[in-house]
């Protein structure tokens, strides 16, 4: 019988393949006709997405297989990872190129990569690491917590400064349902979280902009040719899409929204509104139950590591994928304010897949090195020959 | 009690489900999770099932496309089978200079060098002297593009493009498109395998990929129909059409509206995308067909609206005015054989401010005050009402009271009695007036109705003007004296040439036509325009004395200047005073000269409508005898040369036996062009 360890990581391991490989599918089948539009080969895109993939699953078996995440409690690796996000962050911001409002993107020769990712699990592994190795502190001295929340949230602050909202806002749920978890005193939570809602209202209220995307969250329909440039075209073409495909969808490859552009981004930011249209209500409702399974096992394993580090990381980790899925999707189905999240393991972008799957090779080494679950045999019970 | 068992099971375990964890805080997670789960399938059923035509209702339109799919333009002819335009398919061709890298090598294949073509053929491993022969025949094409051209288009690089972008304001993009040669007539075959053997020579000696490029096509063309104006005459009839091949002006435009003269327009519906361009399934275009636009046969002279224009600017060039119109009308018929208004658009001239007011053609659309032109037809009215003969003696003292105003005879202060003819003769406004006032009021201004004026004549032309007539029982005395000799009115020339037309022609007024035909592609004729008698104005025994009267003011009056030794023509002058807005005055120094007349004048073939517009001349030349009537001359004198009229003036000798033989004169008129005297038969 397989034991519950491996059971877990070859579950999380297969259901990310199976995502990636149905993303590469989605991503030449919505951006096929973009390529062509803008003059490069129609499989460029997918391709790149293919060899992002490889390399992937090659870094997380590499680390589910050599790597022990325990190592990371050292105060050593724990510095070295801190200060390798903050330096992938500050290069982004010196170098960084402007796509589409925010600044994320760094060109090496040909490759075009976006070190905030890899950055951004790097501060999920610190903080998980660092609360670990302090957490008695934190909860003991609030000046010691502060100290933790400017640590921990200066890469935030970082995204930030790359107009990059949504991630940040990901990002800092994370940490702060890792201090949850922690068993931390309530109000350390309870109240920047209050803090943080009550910023969030004031943003909303002081800026015209963001009332006008409440607003056409509320009514897409009536916005929809609104003048200017806060209207919700691209949310009702995603609608569109939703509609289109209906619940058995038109077809792999057979999308009308992407290939006459009326569905823009529909390989990254809109991409579950293109897998929609063409694989239907019940491929879409698929994606959303991989990601709850995603969440599920991940939180599993988190349950049932009886390391404290281990349980940080496996929930930093899992929510982490898990959140930027729901708020991908959310913004898809028009249930969150418009931001630019990808869909992890779907979206078009080598560097965010490979950070997924570093993710989910973390993942997998924490579920390696769970404890064996002892099952409580009624038969060598009642031999009297349990020990 | 089995069922009761298995409920209980279920709900333990849905217990154990929902709490798995042995940590409560991760719980919370869980039960979060589910509740975003039951939301997100909710809204996505709703999307993709329950209001799902909502959604695609909403942008139905969005998906909305059709090609609109033109046919050639029909072409319009004049009279004797001259096109005047035609639709003709042209070929441009366009290079992208600084997507090639190897531009060295395009230049060499665009210049046809031997070289390049044996290398390629050496590539190729077919390299005889015949295929040398054939390619270079392929690239033939090429050399309608002269050396300086490729090179300017090589310095060129770009075409730079106005965008609106994002923020709403406009920026410059650089294109790399430039044009090489446009609107070049080769058949599209022929540029097709010239730039696709071009195209396949240059990727094959750069090692380059085509499909890795962005742009492949270095090198390419495009056809479409351009409209051409083979003999570059009547641009203000004819009118022009736009790029898109609309028409502006003129029959081009009046014949588009009406819609004989575009073929169909094919719509193909397909579906549009989001930068609008429309993609079309195949079975769109299974049952296009789509008909030529017909052709048109106006009743236009080519060769003597050729005249009309050279004849007219030449003196334009002279006079400095600020219009000359001239219309040549057959009496009998209607038809317009030349009508130009100068200054006038020549069909290739550049295209510059005065563009528009060129296409005008004033003879319908600019009205004037035309002066003593009307007085024969208050006589012909008068004579034909039994008012006066032509011989009635009328007293024309030097000085008239009417109302409040003096009007003075031609006489310089004498007191003289004048014949009714005579009053035309030497275009006495006294003896007018007098007779004009014996017709009265209401008379006059029927008969001024019956001939046409203040109403438009309803010619195939765009932008026709009625002119300005009064209601006679708004005329006061002095406005009605004045009306006697053509003030306090304003005309076209058409109207004019139209009025004189009944004169001459026995009494009937014409309808003015130019269309004369309407024929389908295959020579079919689809409609004739018949020549439309409206209305008798004045009886045939009228019209026969008015011809003589107006043979006198020619013969002996105002109009001698266009007296012919061999053909009677008939006409009257009128020198209209132009009243000056700024002095508030008829100033003295601006006038409208006017001749209208008719040649030959035993049987008049051709009514002649002339008017020089404020001609910038010494004082002593502000005269219509001395603008108006040399032009006429000079233009029927050409009609008749053109039209190889028989000469109708005869010479009466009396022989030595008592016996009157009449003689033709100036036989040679004709034959000094060329035509023998057989050949014309009277």
């Amino acid at each position: 019988m397989q034991s519950n360890r491996r059971k877990f990581a070859f579950l999380i391991f297969i259901i990310s393949i199976v995502l990636s490989i149905a993303g590469i599918i989605f991503v030449y089948t919505g951006s096929y006709f973009y390529c062509i539009k803008h003059g490069v080969a129609p499989h460029l895109f997918a391709l790149k997405q293919g060899i992002a993939f490889f390399t992937g699953v090659v870094i997380s078996v590499l680390i589910y297989k050599y790597l022990d995440y325990r190592k990371l409690a050292d105060r050593k690796y724990l510095w070295s990872l801190y200060g390798a996000a903050i330096f992938l962050l500050i290069i982004v911001l010196i170098f960084g190129k402007e796509v589409n409002n925010s600044k994320s993107w760094i060109f090496i020769g040909g490759f075009s990569v976006q070190p905030a990712e890899i950055a951004k699990v790097l501060v999920i592994l610190f903080v998980s690491g660092y609360i670990k190795y302090k957490w008695y502190e934190i909860q003991s001295y609030p000046r010691i917590f502060a100290g933790f929340v400017v640590l921990s949230f200066f890469p935030v602050f970082l995204i930030l400064l790359e107009k990059d909202l949504g991630s940040a806002m990901i990002l800092s749920i994370v940490i702060f349902a890792i201090l949850f978890i922690t068993g931390l005193n309530i109000k350390y939570v309870l109240y920047p979280s209050i803090l943080g809602a009550v910023m969030f209202v004031v943003a909303v209220i002081t800026g015209p902009y963001r009332i006008a995307r409440v607003k056409m969250l509320l009514d897409p329909a009536g916005y929809f040719h609104a003048p200017g440039k806060y209207n919700s075209y691209q949310l009702v073409q995603a609608f569109v899409a939703f509609a289109k495909g209906g619940l058995t969808g038109m077809g792999i490859g057979q999308g009308e929204q992407s290939k006459l552009l009326f569905l823009t981004f529909s390989f990254s930011d809109f991409i579950y509104a293109h897998i929609a249209e063409e694989a239907g209500g019940i491929g879409a409702g698929l994606v959303l139950l991989a990601f709850l399974a995603i969440l599920y096992l991940g939180l599993s394993i988190a349950d049932r590591t009886d390391e404290k580090l281990g349980k940080f990381m496996a929930l930093g980790l899992t929510l982490y994928i898990f959140l930027q899925g729901m708020v991908h999707m959310g913004v898809n189905l028009g249930l969150v304010p418009t931001t630019g999240i990808t869909l992890p393991f779907m979206s078009l972008g080598g560097t965010s897949l490979i950070s997924m799957f570093i993710a989910v090779g973390f993942l997998m080494n924490i579920a390696k090195l769970l404890p064996k679950e002892e099952k409580i045999n009624l038969r060598i019970m009642e031999r009297g020959r349990y020990a | 009690m089995k069922l009761f068992y298995r409920i209980k099971h279920f709900i333990s375990k849905l217990y154990n489900f929902i709490k798995p964890f042995k940590d409560d805080r991760l719980n919370l997670f869980i039960f979060i999770s589910i509740f975003l789960f039951v939301a997100y399938s909710a809204k996505l059923l709703s999307l993709s099932h329950f209001n799902r035509n909502f959604w695609i209702h909403l942008v139905e339109k969005q998906f909305e496309g059709a090609i609109k799919v033109a046919s050639e333009r029909g072409k319009i002819f004049d009279r004797n089978g001259i096109p005047l335009a035609a639709s003709e398919k042209v070929i441009s061709f366009y290079i992208r200079p600084t997507e090639a890298e190897d531009k060295e090598l395009l230049l060499k294949i665009l210049l046809r060098k031997p070289e390049v073509i044996k290398k390629y053929l050496r590539e190729k491993g077919s390299l005889t002297p015949e295929n040398v022969k054939k390619i270079t025949q392929r690239l033939e094409v090429f050399s309608l593009i002269s050396d300086e051209e490729i090179n300017k288009a090589y310095e060129k690089k770009y075409t730079i493009v106005k965008v609106k972008g994002d923020n709403g304001k406009h920026k410059e993009i650089k294109v790399p498109f430039v044009w090489l040669k446009k609107d070049l007539s080769i058949s599209r075959k022929k540029a097709f395998k010239a730039v696709s053997t071009a195209l396949r020579i240059y990727y094959t000696l750069s090692g380059e990929n085509r499909f890795r490029k962005k742009y492949p096509d270095l090198l390419g063309y495009i056809s479409e129909f351009q409209r051409v104006y083979p003999y570059s005459v009547g641009s203000v009839i004819v009118g022009v059409t736009n790029k898109m091949g609309e028409g502006l002006s003129g029959l081009e435009f009046i014949l588009e509206k009406e819609k004989v003269i575009t073929g169909d327009t094919v719509l193909l519906s397909g579906q549009k995308d989001a930068r609008g361009r429309v993609y079309l399934g195949k079975e769109a275009s299974i049952f296009l067909t789509k008909k030529k636009g017909n052709n048109v046969v106006t009743t236009i002279d080519g060769n003597l609206q050729y005249i009309f224009e050279k004849t007219l600017k030449k003196y334009g060039e002279e006079w400095h005015p600020k219009f000359i119109n001239a219309v040549l009308m057959d009496p009998y018929t209607g038809e317009i054989i030349a009508a130009s208004s100068y200054p006038f658009y020549d069909y290739g001239e550049k295209k510059d401010r005065s563009f528009i007011s060129k296409l005008n053609p004033r003879f319908i659309t600019a009205p004037y005050e035309p002066g003593s032109v009307m007085k024969p037809i208050v006589i012909a009215a008068a004579i034909n009402e039994g008012v006066v003969t032509k011989d009635t003696i009328i007293d024309c003292p030097a000085n008239y009271k009417v109302g409040n105003k003096v009007f003075h005879n031609e006489f310089h202060g004498r007191n003289v009695k004048l014949r009714t003819w005579e009053i035309i003769q030497y275009s006495d406004n006294v003896g007018v007036i007098k007779v004009v006032q014996k017709l009265g009021k209401e008379k006059y201004y029927r008969y001024l109705k019956a001939f046409g004026f203040g109403s438009k004549t309803g010619i195939d032309l765009p932008g026709e003007n009625s002119g300005k007539l009064r209601n006679w029982k708004k005329w006061r005395d002095v406005e009605f004296a004045t009306l006697a000799f053509g003030h306090n009115i304003l005309t076209t020339t058409l109207q004019l040439a139209a009025a004189y037309s009944v004169l001459v022609n026995g009494g009937y007024y014409v309808k003015p036509k130019i269309l004369s035909a309407i024929v389908d592609e295959k020579g079919k004729i689809l409609k004739r325009f018949p020549s439309i008698k409206e209305r008798r104005v004045i009886s045939e025994k009228t019209s026969k004395i008015m011809r003589r009267i107006l043979t006198m003011v020619v013969e002996g009056g105002t109009g001698t200047g266009t007296k012919f030794q061999n053909f009677f023509v008939g006409g009257k002058t009128g020198t209209a005073l132009k009243y000056d807005p700024q002095i508030r005055q008829y100033s003295k120094s601006k006038i409208t000269a006017t001749f209208v007349g008719a040649f030959p004048m035993t049987n008049p073939r051709y009514v002649l409508a002339v008017t020089v517009d404020e001609p910038k001349v010494p004082k002593n030349m502000l005269w219509a005898s001395k603008i108006a009537v040399p032009l006429f001359r000079e233009l029927s004198e050409r009609v008749l040369l053109y039209e190889r009229v028989a000469p109708d003036k005869r010479e009466y000798i009396l022989m030595k036996n008592g016996e009157i033989v009449s003689k033709e004169i100036n036989q040679d008129f004709i034959l000094k062009n060329g035509i023998q005297s057989s050949k014309i038969s009277h």
